[in-house]
């Protein structure tokens, strides 16, 4: 059982590299003209204050999220009826079957994490950010697994739904859902708030934000304000400059312009790693469940 | 000479079921090889005179003209006199009508010996016969000849199953014989029970005359004046013997009854196809084989009981209506990924790569090897299925409609590739809707199985189940494509006579 289970991963793997080639390299190359954009866009904005950092960490996250659901979502539900469901009557095992599938998904989401973060390190090293933006192989490995993460998560729809239709009718709701409950769109309630630590979209925004420590950056409101406290006092002629602008960050220090979410998500004791362990839990278990859902749609011939 | 002969059946046919596979084994001459019958329903044996032609007709004066007759009932089949003049030994015991005008029919038991003889004191009769009752035979079975000689012969059978005589280094030696004018005296060698006359082991010695028969293990031995004519490979395991009392499906609340009262056997090297009208039931039948839909009843392969889905059914190699395969592979990625994973034989890499070969070079797809299925034409496609099965090495094929969509010219290649499937002693069943546009189906198909929808309850039944001539017989008809129209319902422009021909064929094979 346990050989012939490890016989059909190699051979399945071993087809999946051989099947999936040419729509992965297209796979690569949108996920490359999607981060030239986003990051073409929200990179000037990146680790100059806290909201532009922010903004630009979340649009990076949804990057990896879109890219890693796109690889999947359709790989399973389009030959589930005709191919799969023949060769799981045919002695297939459903495990091997969706593991082969997560082991080449690993490989593919490898290389789209690190294209991604090549071209994100590119556009911060270009605008001189490198000493500020944290560990970069923290940066990778977080891309990586919210990249796979989601791919794994679409899994779960492409296992379940009956055909591509439906499942690239259902992608843009699983989009959504991490686009809200990642909680940078919106403030979320209590009853959501719960629901989101069940989202990759939120982990991802705590990783990022404190490997990137964005707790640190100013925000754009306390900055605006520095700058014109500064001009203020400048006409007024104060003796010592030094020391009013001394005076004037104490103040502001004391004046609290983060939201107390952000303030708990980014700037609490939290370690990226305890993250990381999440995206890894939640691997497993869409592994598990999108064995679970190939098994019950695949299970009889219903009438 | 004494000749055996069969004609077609009566007028009105029975069919055996209870004992699906009987055949018998009959010897003539030491001349003649011995002549296998399959035994279908009632059958009668005689000698063809003007005018009377039996069932299997032996050319031998000591045989009547109405001599007896095999009949099929519940729990297998029977033999009864039909008032001969010499009667039958069965397993040594006469059997004559006159002598006890009362007795009932014989029940026949797999390797019963029945002999027609006149004998004077222990002599045989120059024209005796012999027949051997067996509910196991494979047809591939070789017949050879051996004579001998000297006056003593040793018998010793491989675990290859051949049977070799007087050699010096036998390493299963069975049994020794002395000959004589008569008869030859045979004394066992071992400690087993294998050497068998008249169906009872012989615990030491016994004496077999001339036009007889024994049997060492699973090969019969029909001894004549000095010589021996024996079978290599005669036993071998049945083949698929399917009784399904229900297919169902069924949710909280109800059961949904699909199939009933199907009750069929294929033998190993039968191309069975599969027919009836829409809604019959004939892919569901197929998926109930598979253990894809809830059964009550017993699927047995190769004489291994199953109910329901198992490791048994899950060997039967299955080409569904839609094609199988992922088309962005090439054909000998396929295949090869599917022999590893599937075939259970041990075999090296060349000859693994060998065998992937042959078996497409079997399908006319050798040169195709390294295309991609997608730029296979629509009939190597279907082949490209077939053939991702038949490197399984699996026993039995069913395949729902691989013609469906190909013109009659590539369908008929598919039947010929199919049929030479079935000729190398595979099970092959399909489901086709084109069979009416290939010529001579009797000589592609060896079974015809009818499924018809009821027009009381709406649940699929065997129509029938038997040859291409017995179905036209018994649904008095010129053409197979005629049989579709006489069940199907009305409504589809059928003539919605399902359920008498159901009625009609569950009477014949004694059901009521």
């Amino acid at each position: 059982m346990a050989n012939t289970g490890m016989l059909q991963i190699k051979i399945y793997t071993r087809k999946f590299f051989r099947t999936l080639k040419k729509e992965s390299i297209i796979s690569i190359f949108m996920g490359i003209i999607i981060t030239l954009l986003v990051m073409g866009v929200t990179h000037d904005s990146m680790f100059e204050y806290f909201e532009g950092t922010k903004t630009g960490m979340f649009s990076l996250i949804c990057v990896c999220i879109w890219i890693g659901i796109f690889n999947s979502i359709q790989l399973v539900c389009r030959e589930k009826n005709d191919i799969v469901k023949d060769e799981l009557d045919k002695s297939l095992h459903a495990t091997s079957y969706m593991a082969a599938h997560f082991i080449y998904q690993f490989f593919l989401c490898l290389i789209q994490s690190l294209i991604v973060f090549i071209i994100f390190t590119i556009f911060m090293a270009v605008g001189g950010k490198m000493d500020v933006i944290g560990s970069p192989f923290a940066y990778l490995v977080t891309m990586f697994l919210i990249m796979y993460a989601s791919d794994t998560m679409a899994f779960v729809i492409s296992t379940a739904v009956p055909n591509p239709i439906v499942a690239m009718t259902i992608m843009p709701l699983l989009l959504l859902v991490q686009l809200v409950m990642a909680g940078v769109l919106f403030e979320l309630g209590e009853a959501a708030s719960f629901v989101a630590n069940f989202t990759i979209s939120k982990w991802g925004m705590i990783a990022f934000g404190v490997i990137g420590n964005i707790c640190g950056l100013p925000t754009k409101a306390k900055a605006n304000m520095m700058d014109m406290d500064f001009k203020d006092n400048r006409s007024t002629e104060f003796i010592d400059e030094g020391e009013m602008i001394a005076d004037s960050l104490g103040e502001l220090d004391e004046v609290d312009f983060m939201s107390q979410t952000d303030l708990d998500n980014y700037g609490g004791d939290i370690h990226f790693a305890v993250c990381w362990l999440c995206f890894i839990g939640f691997i497993v278990a869409f592994y598990f469940i999108s064995v679970l859902a190939l098994k019950l749609t695949t299970r009889k011939i219903k009438k | 000479m004494t000749k055996v002969a069969t004609t077609s059946l009566g007028a009105a046919p029975s069919f055996g079921t209870a004992v699906r596979n009987a055949y018998l084994i009959i010897f003539t001459d030491i001349k003649n090889e011995a002549v296998i019958i399959r035994l279908d329903g009632r059958m009668t044996v005689g000698r063809s005179v003007p005018g009377l032609s039996p069932d299997i007709a032996i050319d031998s004066p000591i045989v009547s003209r109405k001599h007896g007759e095999f009949t099929a009932g519940a729990d297998g089949f029977y033999y009864k006199d039909c008032g001969s003049f010499n009667g039958t030994y069965i397993n040594g015991f006469l059997y004559k009508k006159d002598i006890n005008p009362d007795i009932a029919p014989v029940k026949l038991n797999d390797g019963d010996v029945l002999r027609i003889d006149n004998r004077h004191e222990t002599k045989s009769h120059d024209n005796a016969v012999t027949i051997v009752f067996t509910t196991t035979y494979d047809k591939r079975s070789k017949w050879r000849r051996e004579k001998t000689k000297a006056d003593t012969a040793s018998i010793g059978i491989s675990s290859k199953n051949l049977v070799e005589f007087n050699t010096k280094k036998m390493a299963q030696q069975k049994a020794v014989a002395g000959m004589n004018e008569v008869g030859c005296a045979l004394r066992k060698v071992g400690r087993t029970n294998h050497l068998i006359y008249n169906n009872c082991p012989v615990a030491d010695t016994c004496f077999v005359r001339n036009k007889d028969v024994f049997r060492i293990d699973k090969t019969y031995f029909y001894y004549d004046k000095g010589e021996f004519i024996y079978n290599i490979c005669l036993v071998t395991e049945p083949g698929l013997d399917i009784s399904l009392q229900e297919t169902y499906v069924s949710d909280k609340l109800k059961k949904k009854v699909l199939l009933k009262d199907i009750d069929l056997s294929v033998d190993k090297g039968d191309f069975a196809l599969i027919i009836g009208g829409s809604g019959a039931g004939k892919s569901t039948f197929m998926n109930s084989v598979l253990g894809k839909y809830d059964i009550n009843g017993t699927i047995s392969i190769g004489g291994k009981k199953s109910e329901g889905a198992s490791d048994l059914t899950s060997g039967i190699a299955y080409v569904p209506q839609t094609l199988p395969l992922r088309k962005e592979e090439r054909l000998i990625d396929v295949v090869t990924d599917t022999c590893i994973l599937r075939n259970k034989t041990k075999m090296s890499k060349s000859e693994r790569e060998k065998f992937i070969l042959d078996s497409l070079d079997s399908l006319g797809l050798k040169g195709k090897a390294n295309m991609e299925i997608k730029k296979l034409s629509g009939g190597e496609q279907r082949r490209a299925a077939i053939a991702n099965e038949v490197v399984t090495n699996s026993e039995i094929f069913f395949l729902d409609e691989p013609d469906s969509g190909l013109d009659p010219k590539s369908g008929m290649e598919l039947m010929n590739n199919l049929k030479a499937l079935s000729d190398v002693g595979k099970i092959v069943m399909l489901i086709s809707h084109n069979y009416a546009s290939y010529p001579c189906p009797e000589k592609i198909y060896t079974k015809i199985i009818i499924l018809a929808k009821s027009n009381k309850d709406g649940i699929g039944r065997l129509a029938f189940c038997g040859s291409v001539k017995e179905a036209l017989e018994f649904f008095g008809v010129d053409a197979l494509k005629d049989i579709t129209k006489l069940i199907n319902p009305v409504s589809e422009n059928g003539e919605g006579r399902a359920d008498e021909f159901v009625e009609k064929y569950r009477r014949t094979r004694g059901h009521g």
